[in-house]
């Protein structure tokens, strides 16, 4: 038995690399001389890491979908390509973080560390299977988390930032421990599968014990992907914590959290019972408030970024939207979902970090005529602005589009109404930062140093993907809809 | 049976005065006694380990870590005065009512609880067996989450003088 658990690790190489990238990035950080040269290095065994995790997740995608480590993580293709992206979203991150000005030269190299380490919890929680693993996923992304939030750690926002995410991020574990140990008290299993087998056949008075306790349960997570009665941290988080940590958390710790959401839900409640009645509601409801809160809190805003942070809340509603179909055909909208987020949001905080670093802050007007100085990049930053509204041929459109007629197939009606009238309202504001590229003057003339011809490249080929997306979508549509889940 | 009402007993009013009382310190000293009060239940229950634990770690290492921090900084500061408000005591009102019905059910229709473990096979050895063995990814997992507070300990802790001069520079520079 002992000898089939280890046999397990050849299914688990990707995190296993991943534990290995930080356990040595430590050892070369608390080792290395503190000059330039040597800082490079860090980052190029950051890559190669992180490029070693992506290969052994595309060898693990053909593999057979498995449970390993006597059921606790399960191998399959939806985890394994949600893991992809969040691969990316944290190369991305790094990347940025290298010519960012808003990030401490000497905490670059412990970013990348603390990535590395969110990462890591990331997949554990993309492929938990009973609730120790789901829980410890949590913990490692939020402590981490916690800390990247505070990185800057002169600035009154960004302390101030970290408190406030460690509050309620402590707050709102132990409300998930308390559902958790509920759960875990009526129908003494922590694995995913026992509970499931037991749902539908609860008696009312183990149904009023566990409903709330699922409630709790889904705080946990709830806070995680920023839904909307736990939101609050995120839009102080996303402003306050340096742009690459922004761009960082706008990406990995909410896929990993919609990941093991999708898990629960398709886990548990696939049989119809009272229970899935209710959960399946709670969803919609908070989906519903969590696409208008964040679309019509964005319309105000003043700062770039804090608009890019409440769009980010509505877009989490949006895939919750997608998880309430709970069948393969929503399953496979929130991936693609997810994979047209993960580019549509890289390009946006790119140009919105390099913009940030020149003239130190991140209003509206720092874009206007953009257009007249920097063309190109002007033009992909209309173009992500389009494809997030959802307007065709673009990938937004296809994922929005995707996830629509898949709640209209499920005669989800009411839910896709409110999400097509909240794409209209996010218009408003995505539409604003273009109309300001384009129709306003500038504002000077100075040359923008983070656009140099390496880092236009870099967002060029960011965006490509938005364009191929929309049209090409069939590929990689297949791909999410080949990323099924794997019950056990 | 009365040992478990006195230490249920104990318990509450301990409890209670972790969150009522109006000094920081008798605040503390209260969750020292729950945490140690919940240990003497759990020795109630046959379990041993449990209990050491408990004392170990949550009354020996946290509660201290709390009375210990408070010697370190300037107490009046930190004056328990919360504001009362009329929707924090109808929400906490409504909290205690759900979590007292939630516990009625439990007690009244003797629903197994935690029938998965038993109680009277708790040596260590057991224990350790499964961690081990079943849950050793878990318990892997769990010393990278011990590595990560770390590293997040450091980064916040960590010398700020490199900082400081970077942020100067940054500041002249965006003058400029």
């Amino acid at each position: 038995m002992h000898l089939n658990y280890l046999a397990n690790i050849g299914r688990y190489i990707p995190e296993v690399i991943l534990v290995l990238l930080m356990v040595g990035l430590i050892i070369l950080e608390a080792t290395y001389k503190e000059d330039e040269k040597n800082r490079k290095y860090i980052f190029i065994a950051t890559l190669v890491g992180l490029v070693a995790t992506l290969g052994a997740l595309i060898a693990n995608m053909s593999g057979k979908a498995e449970a390993i480590f006597s059921n606790s993580i399960i191998i399959d293709q939806f985890s394994t390509l949600i893991k992809m992206v969040m691969v990316l979203g944290t190369l991305a991150a790094i990347y940025l973080s290298r010519f960012s000005k808003d990030i401490y030269e000497s905490l670059k190299t412990e970013f990348a560390i603390m990535a590395v380490g969110i990462l890591i919890g990331g997949f554990l929680l993309a492929s938990a299977n009973n609730m120790l693993t789901f829980y410890l996923g949590i913990e490692t992304l939020s402590i981490l988390s916690y800390v990247m939030a505070a990185l800057k750690k002169n600035d009154q926002r960004s302390s101030e930032a970290g408190l406030k995410y460690a509050l309620y991020g402590g707050i709102s574990a132990g409300l998930m421990l308390f559902g958790m140990s509920h759960i875990f008290g009526v129908l003494g299993t922590i694995q995913f599968a026992g509970v499931a087998k037991m749902i539908p056949t609860l008696t009312s008075a183990q149904l009023a014990i566990l409903m709330p306790s699922f409630v709790l349960l889904f705080a946990g997570i709830g806070y995680k992907i920023a839904s909307v009665p736990f939101h609050m941290w995120s839009p102080d988080v996303y402003e306050g914590s340096p742009t690459p940590v922004t761009t960082f958390f706008a990406i990995v710790p909410k896929l990993a959290g919609i990941a093991a959401l999708i898990r629960i839900t398709a886990v548990f409640f696939v049989v119809d019972s009272p229970m899935k009645i209710g959960w399946i509601g709670l969803l919609i409801v908070i989906s519903a408030l969590t696409m208008t809160v964040g679309n019509v809190t964005a319309i105000g805003q003043k700062s770039v970024k804090r608009m890019l942070a409440y769009s980010s809340i509505s877009h989490a509603g949006i895939m919750l939207a997608g998880i309430v179909v709970i069948n393969d055909v929503g399953i496979r909208s929130v991936v693609f979902y997810g994979i047209t987020y993960l580019f549509m949001t890289l390009v946006a905080f790119y140009i919105t970090s390099i913009v940030q670093d020149k003239y130190g802050n991140d209003h509206f007007d720092r874009f206007s005529g953009l257009i007249y100085r920097y063309p190109f990049m002007a033009v992909m930053m209309a173009v992500v602005m389009f494809s997030l509204t959802g307007l065709p041929p673009l990938a937004g459109f296809v994922a929005k589009y995707n996830i629509i007629s898949s709640l209209i197939n499920s005669k989800n009606y009411a839910l896709a109404i409110v999400l097509g009238l909240n794409s209209v309202v996010s218009a408003y504001y995505y539409l604003k930062i273009v109309r300001l590229m384009t129709l306003k003057p500038q504002e000077s003339n100075e040359e923008i140093e983070g656009f140099g011809f390496l880092n236009q490249m870099v967002i060029v080929s960011m965006t490509v993907p938005v364009f191929v997306l929309g049209i090409f979508w069939e590929t990689i549509m297949n791909l999410a809809a080949g990323a099924k889940l794997f019950i056990q | 049976m009365a040992y478990d009402i006195l230490l249920t007993i104990m318990t509450m009013v301990f409890a209670l005065m972790v969150v009522f009382s109006k000094k920081t310190v008798v605040a503390a000293f209260s969750l020292l006694m729950t945490l140690l009060s919940i240990a003497m239940i759990y020795f109630q229950l046959g379990t041993v380990f449990l209990a050491a634990i408990q004392v170990l770690v949550n009354a020996g290492a946290i509660a201290i870590l709390f009375v210990f921090v408070m010697m370190l900084i300037n107490l009046e500061q930190f004056q328990n005065n919360r504001e009362r408000s009329k929707s924090k005591l109808i929400i906490s009102i409504l909290t205690t009512l759900i979590i007292l019905g939630v516990f009625s059910l439990i007690i009244n229709n003797n629903i197994e609880v935690l029938s998965a473990v038993n109680i009277s096979d708790n040596s260590m050895k057991t224990l350790f067996d499964k961690l081990f063995t079943e849950y050793y990814l878990p318990f892997e997992m769990a010393t990278v989450l011990l590595l990560a507070a770390l590293v997040a300990c450091i980064v916040i802790t960590g010398s700020e003088k490199g900082i400081k001069q970077e942020q100067e520079k940054l500041q002249e520079n965006l003058n400029e």
